[in-house]
């Protein structure tokens, strides 16, 4: 699925994350948790923090980013000001988690706060999904179809 | 049941099966004709042992491998329901080799072995023995 670069109707959530604001609608996110927990597991790629344990099951946390180069398209390379009305501010503080689910992968994204968006997406960010953003920290590769991903590393040696 | 042994290693605890394990040796202790020694961090992707010099080495069942695994901790009994698999997406490996972490329910907490156990990846012993083929030294 492509982004939604109006998504007026879609209720969707900002998540501020590396210095980075990626907007996806709420219903690509299962859960925002604490960051807490977390436990570091050797061989891992260089972006997954660790994992947390969330409702039985074993969730790797992926920092996000920013590459050389400026922001993927369609992520705003800098965090929301909060200052538009059309936005509620519902974290604030660094340590979150937001767990995203696509089809039975899910991951999570350590985050330092979100706001929901009620109005249109700030200038030059456009809505992208859970897998975009799965795919855009490495939780899935490049192609990788639902639930490929699983099967084994998205890239390695 | 599954019976595991604990060990320890700096940033983690470790946990193998009982029945994957042949004999528990002292660090110092020589290894086996025929064996192939290997330590539980190299295998782990770090670039050097950390461990403590009285750390212990495990020979695994049937293998005919020496793997140094760290501080033993103990042996504890665990509900292979609280083995919690690792998704393959997250590994810079094709086989990491885990069979999951292990995840105890808060009832058994209180008993400190179990709780020793809250967290502690479970190895793959023929994964590991695997990577030790391919590491040994």
């Amino acid at each position: 699925m492509s982004g939604d670069p109006g998504g007026m109707e879609t209720p969707r959530v900002a998540l501020v994350s590396g210095g980075a604001t990626l907007v996806v609608p709420a219903r690509g996110i299962r859960q925002i948790v604490p960051a807490r927990g977390f436990t570091a597991v050797p061989l891992t790629r260089s972006d997954v923090i660790g994992v947390m344990v969330q409702d039985r099951r074993a969730i790797p946390v992926y920092r996000f980013s920013v590459p050389e180069g400026g922001a993927p398209p369609g992520v705003q390379d800098a965090p929301p000001s909060g200052r538009d009305t059309g936005r509620e501010r519902r974290g604030g503080t660094r340590g979150l988690v937001a767990i995203l689910e696509d089809d039975g992968i899910m991951a999570g994204l350590l985050i330092e706060s979100t706001e929901t968006i009620t109005g249109e997406c700030p200038p030059g960010v456009r809505l992208l999904d859970a897998r975009e953003i799965l795919r855009t920290v490495g939780a899935l590769g490049q192609g990788d179809g639902a639930g490929a991903g699983a099967a084994g590393p998205a890239g390695g040696e | 049941m599954m019976d595991i042994v604990l060990f320890d290693i700096p940033g983690n605890t470790c946990a193998m099966r009982v029945e994957d394990i042949e004999r528990i040796l002292p660090a110092d202790a020589a290894v086996p004709d025929g064996s192939t020694a290997a330590e539980l961090e190299i295998l782990l992707g770090r670039d050097t042992v950390r461990s403590n010099p009285s750390a212990c080495r495990a020979l695994l069942w049937r293998r005919g491998i020496v793997i140094g695994m760290g501080i033993p901790l103990g042996t504890v009994s665990i509900n292979p329901e609280w083995i919690l698999p690792l998704p393959g997406f997250m590994f810079r490996v094709k086989d990491a080799p885990f069979r999951g972490i292990i995840d105890v329910p808060d009832a058994h907490r209180a008993k400190p072995r179990e709780r020793m156990a809250q967290r502690a990846l479970l190895l793959d012993a023929e994964l590991l023995a695997a990577r030790a083929s391919g590491h040994g030294r």
